[in-house]
Parts: structure tokens; C-alpha cells; sequence
């Protein structure tokens, strides 16, 4: 399988795009059943897409919109690359240290974020920035640590490898560890600090409008189709061999963790920055230590 | 009850919100678009005056009077209802319909003044409801007198009342 396949059809492009725009859809219907609404048909989060795509922007600066126009294709190209890491077939291609790069990727977008902070010279978009790198520091020290537990007990830093021989007690682990990062990183409650909508409107991106921002929405779209990926496919510690069951499986899966995760965002409120860190530092890292300690004993591995 | 079984209960109970063009009936006191009576309306402009988002404007040239309404610009206030001097305006109890453009509900209504009796100019007419104001108790001399403009309504009140003067030292 080569890797402009990945990139582009499965599970690149043309398999993430949709899917993260279920995956939207499912995660505001589920939050609409759960407070008794309608909520929208599955096709809205691309009529959305769609609607900003069209709008007239507010007029800017020239070099202003080459910023606001490359950050977001970067973050999108770089989760859309990461998604092509994941050991979803039998057949992925996997290269040695793709973790790391996975990891390098996944961190784009965050960084993206800050920068359009500050960069946007809003209030509410310089505080969401903050907000934003505080949590990924948080939130990246359980969560690499969690992968690192687990490159080191199945002795590999190749996702494949990772997936199919990482012991099933680091595994647990570390799962729950990462898991536990994934409000976080697709900012959801109780962990939706940095775009807390009644408190700082959207966060870091606030001043956008138009296509600005349905280019942003299209990345927040594709990153919770790679960090449900990511579970699902460390999750599996088996392949069938057979393409088509295996994207099939992986697809239901990643869905199956979207109702999750958005029953546990709607059951919670939003905590505060310092409640939300002081949790990762402490459970979360906790978890992924633990996951760590594990490792280095025989039992584990 | 915990949260996991207030987010049950809601499943169980099921949908109850409407999809979109369905909609639940406003309730009794809603201020929807703003109608006018056309024969308590005076002219007087007190709702353009008051007309804090410029819906209501009017405009006049000495014969006509155009009073214009643009519920896109109309920010549901109330301010003129209340202003209106004789209860011309009122608020549709009922949601605005649904519209794509502005301008696409906009009402206007042009109203020819009538013409004095007695030189021919035009003049601001004065609704039942005013001259119940005005005169609380509206005599035929009253009627007369209000189909005058107001210049020659007062040359005719103050021959009216010279004799009246004359009638009445006559009968001394």
C-alpha cells in the first residue's frame, strides 16, 4: 500500500474528511437526545463546512491571510499524515519510529491553535492560546508517557508493532491513559477549557470567520478521527487480514468511542484550567506511570 | 439523582423539541410586526421619533404623508405602540413570517390629506379618537370646524364666537 494512498483515500482524505464529519454529527446528535432535542441530520456539519466555505470573509490584510490560510492547511496535512500512520490493515506500511512522528504530527494542530491565538490580537483568542498550551503541556505528559510505556514494553517504536505485541496489562494501562487525553486534546467537557464558548467564545479562534474558520473546523473534523484512530488501533491487537473487515471494524470502533466520549462530555460541566491540569498531572500521568512501571517488569512484557 | 440518570430520563421521555418550519405558538404577549390602523392614524410622527432602530420612518410633502415599516430593521420594542398618541399601532401577536431578503416585509402607506373646506389647502386630519381627546364630546359646530384647516378653523371659531357675543348682548 503506498502512502499517497494512505494520504489521500484510506485512511487519509477521502476516508477522514467524512468520517470526522460523522463523527461531528454524531457527537452534537448524541448531545441533542441526551437534552431531549432533535438535533441536526447527518449531513450538517458539511452544510456547515459548506455555508463557511461561501461566506463573504471580512476583508484583511494580504500577509494576514496567508498566515490564517497556511496554519490550518499545515495542521490539516499533518493530522490527515498522521492518520496515515496507523496500522489499520494487515498491509499498513509501517516505518521505524513512527510513534515519534505520529506524536510530531498529532501536536501540529495545538501549535496551529496557539499561534492563531495570539496571532488573531483578540482577548478571547490570546487567552484561549493560553489555555490551549497549558493543557497540551498537561495532557501531552500523560499521554506520550503512555506511549512510551508502551513502545517499551512490546520493544518497538513501530505503531504495527505496538498494536499487535504491546502485553495486555501495559496495554490496559496505558490505554486508559490516553484515553483519558482525548477530551483534552478534541476539547471536549469537562476538559473544553481552551474554547470554553460561554466564557472566551471560541477560544483561539474567536476572530475567525468564513472560510477561516471552516478550514479549522474541517481539522478539528479529521483530528478526532486520528486520536480515536489511535485508541482503536492500539486497542486491536489483532488484524483479520481482510482489508475491507478491518477498515470496517476500525470505523465502528472509532464511532463507539465517540458515544462515549460524548456521553461523558454531556453528563459534565466544565472544570477550571487548574482543576483540568491538576487532574493530568495527577490521575493522568499517574495512570501512564503506572503503565510505565509495569513495562520494565517481566510480568508485563 | 445523578446526572447518568437525569441523561436517561431525558432519553426515555424522548424529543421534545420541533423541526424547523413547525413551531411552538408564541405566547400570548408577543410583540411581533408592527400593523397600523390606517383611520386612527394622524401623522403626528411620534412613532418615527421614538423609533430607536429607524424602522418607522415618515416622510410628507404638504399634501401627502408616507408612513414606511421595515420589520428588517425593527428590533421588536414596543416604544411606538406605546408613543402612538390615538392607539393607531399595534404588534401582531404571531411570529414574523419567514423571510430571505430585507426590504421583502417592508409595509408602507401613503395617506392624502384632505383638503381645507373653506381655502382648499391641505391639512393634517384629526382622527375620531383625537377629537374624543380633544372635545370629549363632539358636537355637529365641532364636525364642521374639524373639516377647516387650522387657520381657517380658528377665523371661523373666533367669528363663531363674535356672534355668539352679539346674539347675546342682543337678547341683554
Amino acid at each position: 500500500m503506498s502512502s499517497w494512498f494512505a494520504l489521500l483515500i484510506f485512511p487519509g482524505f477521502l476516508y477522514a474528511v467524512p468520517m470526522g464529519w460523522l463523527m461531528l454529527w454524531l457527537e452534537r446528535k448524541i448531545l441533542a437526545r441526551l437534552q431531549s432535542r432533535i438535533g441536526p441530520p447527518f449531513y450538517q456539519p458539511f452544510f456547515d463546512f459548506v455555508k463557511l466555505m461561501s461566506k463573504e470573509p471580512i476583508p484583511r490584510a494580504k500577509g494576514e491571510d496567508v498566515f490564517y490560510l497556511l496554519t490550518p492547511l499545515l495542521a490539516l496535512g499533518a493530522t490527515l499524515g498522521s492518520m496515515t500512520l496507523l496500522p489499520i490493515l494487515a498491509s499498513s506500511s509501517s516505518a521505524v519510529g513512527d510513534l515519534v512522528l505520529f506524536i510530531a504530527l498529532i501536536e501540529i494542530s495545538p501549535i496551529g491553535l496557539v499561534l492563531l491565538g495570539f496571532f488573531s490580537r483578540s482577548i478571547f483568542g490570546q487567552v484561549g492560546a493560553i489555555r490551549e498550551a497549558t493543557l497540551t503541556i498537561a495532557t501531552n505528559l500523560p499521554f506520550i508517557t503512555a506511549l512510551i510505556a508502551l513502545g517499551y514494553a512490546s520493544g518497538s517504536l513501530r505503531l504495527s508493532e505496538i498494536a499487535l505485541n504491546a502485553p495486555s496489562v501495559v496495554r490496559a494501562f496505558a490505554l486508559l491513559a490516553l484515553l483519558f487525553c482525548l477530551p483534552i486534546k478534541l476539547r471536549l467537557n469537562p476538559f473544553s477549557v481552551a474554547n470554553a464558548e460561554q466564557e472566551i467564545y471560541q477560544g483561539a479562534l474567536t476572530e475567525l470567520d468564513g472560510w477561516r474558520l471552516g478550514l479549522w473546523e474541517l481539522v478539528h473534523a479529521v483530528e478526532w478521527v486520528a486520536l480515536s484512530g489511535l485508541i482503536v488501533t492500539l486497542a486491536l491487537p489483532w488484524r483479520s487480514g481482510v482489508a475491507f473487515l478491518d477498515a470496517l471494524i476500525f470505523a465502528l470502533l472509532s464511532l463507539a468511542l465517540v458515544v462515549i466520549l460524548t456521553v461523558v462530555a454531556g453528563a459534565t460541566a466544565r472544570l477550571k484550567l487548574l482543576q483540568a491540569s491538576r487532574l493530568y498531572w495527577r490521575w493522568g500521568f499517574g495512570l501512564a506511570l503506572l503503565a510505565l512501571v509495569v513495562s520494565l517488569f517481566p510480568f508485563g512484557g | 439523582m445523578s446526572i447518568f440518570e437525569i441523561l436517561a430520563e431525558n432519553l426515555r421521555q424522548g424529543v421534545v423539541t420541533l423541526r424547523y418550519p413547525q413551531r411552538f405558538p408564541p405566547p400570548p404577549q408577543y410583540r411581533g410586526l408592527v400593523q397600523i390602523d390606517h383611520e386612527n392614524c394622524v401623522g403626528c410622527a411620534s412613532c418615527a421619533q421614538v423609533c430607536v432602530s429607524a424602522a418607522i420612518q415618515l416622510s410628507e410633502d404638504g399634501k401627502t404623508y408616507r408612513w414606511s415599516y421595515e420589520p428588517a430593521k425593527c428590533t421588536f420594542c414596543g416604544r411606538c405602540v406605546d408613543a402612538c398618541p390615538t392607539f393607531a399601532l399595534q404588534m401582531q401577536a404571531d411570529r414574523p413570517p419567514i423571510y430571505h431578503r430585507p426590504g421583502e416585509l417592508a409595509a408602507t402607506y401613503t395617506m392624502v390629506y384632505p383638503r381645507c373646506e373653506g381655502c382648499g389647502k391641505s391639512f393634517k386630519v384629526a382622527t375620531d379618537i383625537l377629537r374624543q381627546r380633544s372635545y370629549t364630546e363632539v358636537s355637529p359646530q365641532v364636525e364642521s370646524l374639524l373639516r377647516l384647516c387650522p387657520a381657517c378653523r380658528q377665523k371661523e371659531a373666533i367669528k363663531l364666537m363674535i356672534e355668539a357675543r352679539r346674539i347675546k348682548e342682543a337678547a341683554r
